[in-house]
């Protein structure tokens, strides 16, 4: 094909394709309603919900995940773009936090207790539920970001991993009974971790163009 | 040496691109087509460069995928942001990209873009890649409709008219048909 002959196709057509953020919201929507209905059909949500959300003690495992995801998801996006300066350093905050509010909980946990706590009942379920409600938010941010210009699929990946991990462990902490930090901060935080790996890795493969 | 013809230039390049490629989002066709005949030298100067040892047919296939994912991927360009840069980078990606498709593993800075002078003109660059093999890809209509705008340079309203197709179809249909060569292409299939 001559150059020239591309060209003048290129040249008439004017069609363009819609913005990653565009195309997030037709992935997103479905991605949630998924997760939550999986969690409330499989796990069931824990009752009352005032106790996940008004405790104060208990309350940071919701809202923690859940500000991780809102804040990461429009940075995710952010990478369909060439020209995006992207930073993704702010995220060690929620480590920073985590780590003060385990640190409160070691120091107000009785001696004999704070094993048990740690360990809880439920660390395999909630290693497994994590990656697993975060997966088709995972799957929704990738599909995205496929209709951008990623330049940097790894790190577009750790972003992605961050929003739909984020998102994925507020919807598992309405299920679960683990209330202590040394529980919550330990193992969601590992769930998270998986999630950001397997958006990484993922990245590397489904961010090509 | 860089002296200051030079670097108004450069400077120039800069506030052209991005003002055409304004204009073009502002549906001024004539003005998309002059932003990518002057991209495209530009393009095939670092292809060749850079291209150690690829012979030019290869070359010119390469500055076809380039030139296609631009246009492709032209909805990830702000218009406050400058094109030139935006162009680099999507270029780099993409022959990065074109290099290891075709076995070889080039370092390109994108430096490399800003710094080049657009190749001299000459007679048509030889190319490898066959429109037939593509037309052989396509749906009759879809190959029909190529031939009439590719190759026979018609407007999107005349190739409605010979096809007896809505202008939105004949357009649409373009559309998909570009974006199935870039598919194509991505499979490096020599079309």
């Amino acid at each position: 094909m001559k150059t020239e002959d591309l060209l003048e196709m290129l040249e008439k057509d004017e069609l363009r394709e819609p913005r990653a953020g565009q195309v997030l919201w037709r992935w997103l929507i479905p991605a949630l309603i998924l997760s939550a209905l999986a969690m409330a059909g499989i796990l069931g949500v824990r009752f009352p919900m005032e106790k996940t959300l008004m405790t104060p003690e208990i309350a940071p495992k919701f809202y923690l995940p859940l500000l991780l995801g809102v804040i990461a998801m429009p940075i995710a996006v952010k990478f369909a773009r060439p020209l995006a300066r992207v930073r993704l350093s702010w995220a060690w905050v929620f480590p920073a936090i985590g780590l003060l509010l385990l640190g409160y909980a070691f120091v107000t946990t009785p001696e004999s207790q704070r094993m048990m706590d740690f360990r809880g009942k439920t660390i395999l379920p909630c290693l497994l539920s994590i990656p697993l409600f975060s997966a088709p938010i995972l799957v929704a941010v990738l599909t995205s970001l496929r209709q951008g210009a990623v330049i940097a699929p790894q790190r577009a990946g750790v972003a992605a991993g961050l929003a739909a991990g984020g998102l994925g462990t507020a919807i598992y902490a309405l299920h679960c009974t683990e209330d202590s930090p040394l529980f919550y901060v330990t193992w969601y935080g590992a769930g998270i971790a998986i999630t950001v790996i397997a958006g990484a890795l993922l990245g590397r493969v489904l961010l090509r163009w | 040496m860089i002296d200051n013809e030079w670097m108004a230039m450069m400077h120039d390049r800069q506030a052209d691109w991005t003002r055409l490629l304004r204009a073009a989002n502002a549906g001024d066709t004539r003005a998309y087509g002059l932003f990518l005949q002057a991209v495209t030298p530009v393009l095939r100067s670092v292809v060749r460069a850079r291209g150690a040892g690829l012979p030019e047919a290869d070359c010119e296939d390469v500055v076809q995928e380039v030139l296609l994912a631009i246009h492709l991927k032209r909805h990830t360009w702000r218009e406050d942001e400058p094109a030139a840069p935006w162009c680099y980078a999507i270029a780099r990606h993409k022959v990065v990209d074109a290099f290891r498709k075709r076995g070889r593993r080039i370092h390109l800075p994108v430096e490399d873009f800003a710094e080049m002078l657009p190749a001299a003109p000459e007679a048509d660059p030889t190319e490898k890649a066959d429109i037939e093999t593509f037309l052989s890809h396509l749906e009759p209509r879809a190959a029909d409709l190529v031939r009439a705008i590719g190759l026979e340079g018609k407007s999107i309203a005349e190739t409605g008219d010979a096809m007896d197709m809505s202008e939105g179809a004949v357009r649409v249909m373009l559309h998909r048909s570009l974006k199935k060569l870039a598919a194509l292409r991505e499979r490096l299939i020599e079309i």
